[in-house]
């Protein structure tokens, strides 16, 4: 089984949005944690340009934008989750 | 003496972070010779982010007194708060 991954784009500092979808990650960790692989950046980098990112805090999952600029609810990031695959 | 305004954004910045860095040259030029406006960004932010022991951005600290943190605020919050530091 393929894990679905997930990438995660917090500012430096963090905001308010990236300490809550920090929270939001962590229960899903603990809940799907064999089956998502998340990965965060902290930090304008390289690949917050490649995917044409412009506000944080920015969800990609499966390579796909999903979230900028705003924690979803945990009902709308487990929907993107299961269209990226999540079983 | 000119009251001191400190302005704390991420980078990227969120949302919250853009619009207060908006306001925050709105009010320089508003108050134009009666307050200072410090723009404190992403890495550079963090020494004096550390040393007033924010938690996150936007933050807004009003002669060393915290007094906005996590939100972008309305005019009428930002105006109260200068004038309760002496506006």
């Amino acid at each position: 089984m393929n894990k679905v991954k997930v990438e995660v784009f917090l500012s430096v500092p963090t905001c308010s949005g990236g300490i809550s979808l920090s929270r939001l990650l962590g229960e899903i960790e603990r809940e799907f944690g064999d089956k998502v692989e998340i990965v965060t950046y902290k930090g304008r980098n390289e690949l917050f340009e490649k995917y044409n990112l412009t506000t944080a805090p920015a969800l990609i999952i499966g390579g796909l934008v999903r979230i900028m600029g705003l924690c979803p609810s945990k009902e709308s990031l487990i929907s993107a989750l299961k269209e990226a695959g999540l079983e | 003496m000119k009251l001191r305004m400190e302005v704390f954004s991420g980078d990227p910045p969120c949302p919250g972070c853009t619009a207060i860095l908006a306001l925050a040259d709105e009010y320089a030029r508003k108050y134009k010779g009666k307050l200072e406006v410090i723009k404190l960004v992403g890495q550079e932010a963090v020494p004096k982010f550390e040393e007033y022991k924010l938690s996150c951005v936007p933050a807004v600290v009003i002669n060393e007194k915290i007094r906005i943190e996590g939100i972008c605020p309305s005019r009428t919050t930002l105006d109260n708060a200068l004038r309760e530091g002496g506006l």
